[in-house]
């Protein structure tokens, strides 16, 4: 009888420790750390889990970079490295690697469109008050003011040479059109630098890039804004493992004069936003080509998008101004309908 | 000669109630780990402030919140049993205007994931221990 319950009691131990250690040391899924916040005028979220140190630690760190971005990339902050290039006076001048990363993606990107996407089109955003939250402010130039600001617009005026650009005819750049997807990318490098099988995803202002796959296989889930809908209302989602997504509208940063719909993208050649499209969102390998193409494509229309969409390999999904989904075959791979 | 030994009991090492005892043993012990990592906490909302916490807020009844930078009135929340939304947002960078009220425009918001957010404020809102998740695990909107 003695036996048989010592039996009992180390069969009983047994079983229990085994279901212990079963739930403790089986392998878990990562565990993300989330933190929002806004940067840049705009908002963000990152979603980080990695097995290398403190996911926290890293993700602060992230943040903690945005003001350098701040200071270099906003064109409206008197003092920033952008705002120093664009009242420069046709003087060369020396730039950061990242001034000049983006600097070379948007005229490169201007040389392939032909000018549809033009980063030098910085004159005409104060012109209509965009640069700025104060939706008071945002209004209707005269066309004698836009012909005026045309003078000074035109991706040809800047000159780059080694780690130095001059911009002549007293053009202004606004590199909003692919500062988002480069940051995205620097992010990103920084988390895989921590740990390159590290997981989760950075969204800086709707432009989403992916650090690695959700729970090491898994695609994340990003879903698409409704044009017309609330800011939590989505039209349509994407899988991703990797890449980035971004998207292009008119529904932000807008003004409607006598019916008809201003945003805040421009026609390089008329100096107004084109009526093809609520918005238009980009998968792509590139993290610039996530923001750019977009861009392109609300001033280009939807045949030269097309066109491009194949040139570049991106896929696209876009809403045009009757709210039809326009998509091409590349978008079917990230398609995701829950 | 067969040695008439009685073999019936003597090399059983469980009863019937042992096993049983077992059973509940191990089935309790399992029920009290997953009531532990699953079990769902109540909904609350929390909301940042210049990237910090400034509120927590639950979500267990109908109330009204105000949010302050320092002395300056931001933004209303109103509350009702498991969800919050912006009633109203000034602007404190031009506060003789409204902003675009992109924030009262999201309207209620209820599941994980969901988020309200004022840019020009620099508040974000979002829902901690809600029921349900959103479909998505991040949103693309206009840059």
């Amino acid at each position: 009888m003695k036996k048989r319950n010592i039996i009992i009691s180390i069969f009983t131990v047994a079983i229990v420790g085994s279901v212990v250690a079963s739930v403790f040391l089986a392998k878990t899924p990562p565990k993300y750390y989330t933190r929002y916040g806004v940067e840049l005028g705009t908002d963000v979220e990152i979603s980080y889990a990695t097995e290398k140190g403190n996911a926290k630690e890293i993700v602060d760190k992230m943040f903690n970079t945005f003001q350098k971005y701040d200071l270099i990339f906003d064109p409206w902050i008197a003092g920033s490295e952008l705002y120093n290039l664009n009242h420069s006076d046709g003087k060369w001048v020396k730039v950061s690697p990242d001034l000049l990363y983006v600097i070379k993606e948007s005229i490169n990107f201007a040389r392939i469109t032909n000018g549809k996407f033009d980063p030098t089109i910085g004159r005409l955003v104060p012109l209509w008050g965009f640069n700025t939250d104060n939706t008071k402010s945002w209004h209707l130039p005269t066309p004698q003011e836009i012909q005026t600001a045309l003078e000074h617009v035109g991706y040809k005026n800047v000159e780059i040479k080694e780690d130095e650009v001059r911009l002549l005819n007293g053009v202004w750049l606004d590199l909003n059109g692919m500062m988002e997807g480069y940051i995205d990318q620097m992010l990103i490098n920084m988390a895989r630098q921590n740990d390159p099988k590290s997981s989760g995803f950075v969204d800086v202002g709707g432009t989403v890039g992916i650090i690695g796959p959700k729970y090491g296989n898994q695609p994340w889930i990003i879903g698409i804004q409704n044009p017309r809908g609330n800011p939590n209302n989505s039209i349509a989602y994407v899988k991703l493992y990797s890449g980035y997504v971004g998207t292009s509208g008119d529904y932000e940063r807008y003004i409607i004069v006598n019916g008809k719909r201003y945003y805040h993208i421009f026609d390089p050649k008329t100096g107004y936003s084109n009526d093809y499209f609520e918005s238009v969102t980009t998968v792509s390998t590139e993290s610039v080509f996530s923001d750019g193409f977009g861009v392109f494509s609300m001033v280009a229309g939807p045949s030269e998008m097309e066109k491009m969409a194949s040139e570049l390999g991106v896929a696209y999904y876009a809403v045009n101004e009757e709210g039809q989904i326009i998509k091409n075959e590349e978008w079917q791979k990230y398609e995701y309908k829950p | 000669m067969k040695s008439g030994k009685n073999t019936n009991t003597s090399h059983k090492i469980f009863s019937k109630w042992d096993l049983i005892l077992l059973i509940f043993l191990i089935l309790g012990f399992g029920l009290w780990i997953g009531f532990r990592q699953f079990a769902p906490s109540a909904a609350k909302a929390v909301v940042l402030l210049d990237g910090k916490v400034y509120e927590v807020i639950p979500l267990d009844k109908n109330a009204y919140y105000k949010v302050y930078r320092g002395d300056t009135y931001l933004m209303t929340l109103e509350t009702k049993p498991g969800a919050i939304r912006a009633t109203y947002s000034t602007n404190w960078i031009f506060p003789q205007t409204e902003t675009n009220q992109v924030s009262v425009a999201t309207g209620w918001i209820s599941k994980e994931g969901e988020t309200i957010i004022s840019v020009p404020n620099k508040i974000v809102v979002y829902t901690e221990g809600a029921k349900e998740r959103t479909t998505y695990d991040a949103m693309t909107f206009q840059n």
